[in-house]
């Protein structure tokens, strides 16, 4: 029997445990939010240092690691797709405001560390770079901080607030994605404006949502349901990724109109968030087999830099925060630290990056983006207890109590 | 045909406009994407298939068409043969969705096969075996010699002898079922009643008994068409060992399933898929029969176990799905320029193949004093014809060479032809038979209703 075959069975396992790990409280015994330390596994069992996993197996997986990184930006969307309260409005765009913020520094600190590090690259490559690196560590995820909310069952002002900050904080990366992938195209979509290029991305996303809308109707039948969604989400990838352009992005579109317009988004909802974590998990075990340091090395000094710049914007951010809002001010200016827990969002982006760019460009972003997750992965959920301590929104500091029935990623 | 569904005209529209942008999209994809990129055209052709032949089904619900021949459609225009919106490179790569739901075919068309109802129908069944693959075997290889003389077969450059192994082999080929059209009309019909029950157990026994026979013939015409060779056994040896060994396997298969199924019960869909691509690949691996082997295994947990409702529930979710692309891609693959080519003698074969059927059909129900259902209808089932028959088809010509693309471009054409027509004659046998489930609706619908007030 192929390897290959071998290798599709430990990703149907992965899926597995992660479709059984999906509600709250096993979450927490499986590890991060975002099941990004599948990524470091995937490493490990790659070609670079067990050899487990060979790197052709990775390269048949590719179709999956496309469709599967569409269908979390779907996810992503979908959970994004919720109309914010009117008192809520503010803090939403002002999220909006302080992520475009930080991946505008971002953008500059990258740039600064590619123009000192890797001297050989183009001024072309050194902006995708820059600004896929922007893309990968300027947003987090709701879902990312409801992994350690509510595992806390915790209630106050500052935790929804920072759920308010980061509910449309996504829109920033999709959209440097959309940019930077209609950058290129391919086939006769090259000849497009880039204006032009991000309309088609932007416009396959909200016709597909819509009809999805549409035709789902008002009675919901969930199994009936499942082959249409399926069948918008596949053909809006492969389109997507067809013309060059970026499949997340629509994807991402697709979800966002399907939640605020569909009269059945909750229970759309309901059937799709949960398997965001199945399908989380094998694509990080390969995006892990996949990363290949050696390509380029000065990737991991951009890292690290990229880390610390990181840590630097949040610190920004945060002290705007605790500025401008009452809520931050008993976190202090650390509280968006929290933010650097990204979710699988920036997984799917950081593999959707690599595979269009592909060459030199494609794997380092990849490489950078794959440190840069697990480090927010880590740093976030530990940043963000210590806020909701210091703010008193954990009732006993320390002791998790059991999460309450409404479960994370669940519907509105 | 039964016309007329409980959709609304709002609904109907919306699924025409829908389907109108979704070729529409596909068609601006195909003239602007660059040539090449199989992995996002494979994932675009199961995309549009999966949303076309949802949408088209249920249009097509109207004319009370059955959802397999919407799908074949879609399958057909999409294809590398009218619109070109799915290449042949990408109908191959799309195998694997085969592999996937074959498995689930005979899983589910074992699951199908209570003790109950066999004891019911074992005696209709068993005659009628005998009649359809054994009487019916010998008239359609007549057939086949007969049409040979008229149409010239083989340019003149075949023997007599040679013929006459043709025309066996032919024989063989031509008692041969769909399983996989068979589940899918009966799933989406959810038909109950004499006429489902026979259709479903004398199909699935049928795959076994034309494997056996396939084996027997292959022995037989050796001589025949290889000058020099002689009859042997070993062959059987082979297939006795590959029957045996399925059986085992799909057992132990069905009863690790059983208790996965009682004691955990979760994530079926995902364990369904581990069964269909992995499980799939072992068998193959240690030369057993994959559909045998999951045939015992859904009958194994049906018979055998109080799993069976659920198994058999967790499988119809999944095959939903998988069956859209599944017979999209079987319409996709058809060769409609060789069925140009080829129409009047595959024509005449199927007619040839369709009295033959009906015939002793007709026969085999008098015979066992049938229910009239079945005395009129029994046939209705057994015109259509797959993957199987393709399956058997590449078997025969890799054993005889000498028989070229002849023989296959003639199978290629009958099946095109047997799998547009045979599912629509079982559903309007279902119909007429009144076996439908009228609950909820005619068919089983592949989408909710944008109901309107009337809808409460």
């Amino acid at each position: 029997m192929s390897g290959t075959v071998g290798l599709l069975f430990g990703l149907l396992l992965l899926s597995y445990v992660g479709n059984a790990a999906s509600g709250p409280r096993l979450q927490r015994l499986f590890g991060l939010a975002s099941g990004a330390e599948y990524v470091l596994l995937g490493f490990v069992l790659g070609p670079v240092v067990l050899g487990v996993i060979q790197r052709s197996w990775t390269e048949t997986f590719t179709p999956m690691m496309l469709m599967g990184s569409a269908w979390l930006g779907l996810v992503a969307g979908l959970d994004c797709g919720r109309a914010p309260k009117q008192q809520a409005l503010g803090r939403v765009l002002l999220g909006v405001v302080l992520t475009a913020f930080v991946a505008v520094g971002m953008g500059a600190a990258t740039w600064g560390a590619l123009h000192l590090l890797a001297t050989e690259l183009t001024d072309s490559e050194r902006l995708r770079l820059s600004a896929g690196v922007a893309a990968l560590t300027c947003a987090t995820t709701q879902h990312a901080l409801r992994w350690t909310i509510s595992g806390f069952h915790c209630r106050g002002l500052l935790s929804n607030t920072l759920l308010d900050l980061s509910q449309a904080s996504l829109l920033v990366p999709v959209v440097i994605l959309s940019v930077l992938e209609s950058g290129g195209g391919s086939g006769k979509v090259a000849a497009l404006s880039l204006p032009a290029r991000l309309g088609l991305e932007v416009g396959a996303g909200v016709v597909l949502g819509g009809l999805g809308a549409l035709l789902l109707g008002r009675e919901f039948r969930r199994d009936e349901s499942w082959g249409l969604l399926l069948g918008l989400a596949l053909f809006g990838t492969g389109i997507c990724s067809g013309l060059g352009l970026s499949a997340v992005g629509a994807l991402f579109t697709l979800g966002l109109v399907l939640g605020l317009c569909s009269s059945h988004r909750d229970e759309i909802r309901a059937m799709l968030l949960p398997t965001e974590r199945p399908v989380v998990l094998p694509i990080a075990l390969l995006a892990g087999a996949w990363i290949d340091p050696g390509a380029y090395p000065a990737a991991v000094w951009v890292a690290v830099v990229v880390v610390l710049a990181r840590g630097l914007m949040e610190l920004l951010r945060g002290s705007i925060l605790f500025a401008s809002l009452r809520a931050a001010r008993g976190a202090g200016p650390w509280v968006a630290l929290s933010f650097t827990s990204a979710g699988s969002f920036t997984l799917a982006a950081c593999v959707e990056l690599a595979l269009q760019a592909g060459g030199t460009v494609g794997k380092s972003l990849f490489v950078i983006g794959c440190i840069v997750l697990l480090v927010g992965e880590v740093v976030g959920p530990m940043m963000l207890r210590r806020a909701l301590v210091r703010a008193g929104d954990i009732p006993d500091a320390g002791i998790p109590s059991v999460p309450p029935p409404s479960s994370v990623g669940g519907a509105s | 045909m039964k016309a007329g569904s409980s959709a609304t005209p709002t609904t109907r529209i919306v699924q025409a406009l829908a389907l109108a942008v979704a070729f529409g999209f596909a068609l601006a994809g195909s003239h602007l994407a660059p040539d090449g990129s199989s992995a996002a055209d494979a994932i675009t052709a199961v995309g549009f298939l999966l949303l076309g032949g949802t949408l088209l089904s249920e249009l097509l619900e109207i004319v009370g068409l059955p959802h397999l021949s919407a799908y074949l459609i879609v399958g057909i225009v999409a294809g590398p043969h009218v619109l070109h919106l799915v290449s042949h490179s990408t109908v191959e790569r799309l195998s694997p969705i085969n592999t996937l739901a074959l498995a689930l075919i005979a899983l589910a068309g074992g699951a199908e096969l209570r003790m109950s109802t066999l004891r019911a129908v074992a005696r209709s069944v068993g005659f009628a075996l005998l009649l359809q693959c054994g009487i019916g075997m010998v008239l359609m290889a007549g057939v086949f010699f007969g049409l040979a003389q008229v149409f010239n077969y083989g340019g003149g450059t075949y023997s007599t002898l040679t013929l006459v192994g043709t025309a066996i082999l032919w024989g063989v080929l031509a008692v041969s079922r769909s399983p996989s059209a068979c589940l899918g009309i009966l799933t989406q019909t959810r038909a109950k009643g004499p006429l489902s029950s026979f259709s479903l157990a004398f199909i699935m026994s049928s795959d076994v008994v034309v494997v056996v026979l396939m084996a027997g013939a292959l022995m037989l015409v050796r001589p025949l068409i290889l000058p020099g060779e002689s009859i042997s056994l070993a062959d059987f040896n082979v297939l006795g060992h590959e029957l045996l060994g399925s059986i085992s396997m799909g057992t132990t298969l069905g009863l690790l399933l059983s208790v996965y199924l009682r004691f955990v019960g979760k994530n079926l869909s995902l364990i369904l898929l581990a069964l269909g691509f992995v499980a799939t690949e072992f068998v193959r691996y240690v030369h057993m029969d994959p559909l045998l082997s999951f045939l015992t295994a859904g009958f194994v947990v049906q018979n055998l176990t109080n799993q069976g409702e659920k198994l058999l529930h967790t499988v119809e979710n999944v095959s939903s799905t998988v069956f859209v692309v599944f017979f999209a891609t079987a319409g996709a693959h058809l060769d409609l320029e060789l069925l140009q080519q080829l129409w009047p003698v595959a024509a005449s074969l199927c007619l040839g193949r369709a009295v033959v059927t009906y015939g002793l059909a007709r026969a085999s129900a008098r015979l066992t004093k049938d229910a009239p259902t079945l005395q009129t209808w029994s046939w209705s089932g057994l015109v259509s014809q797959a993957g199987l028959t393709l399956g058997l088809s590449v078997v025969i010509v890799r054993t005889f060479p000498q028989l070229g693309q002849s023989f296959s471009s003639l199978a290629i054409a009958t099946v095109a032809i047997n799998e547009m027509i045979g599912p629509v004659l079982f559903k309007v046998a279902l119909d007429r038979a009144g076996e439908v489930d009228q609950s909820g609706g005619p068919n089983r619908p592949s989408m909710p209703d944008l109901a309107t007030d009337s809808h409460a």
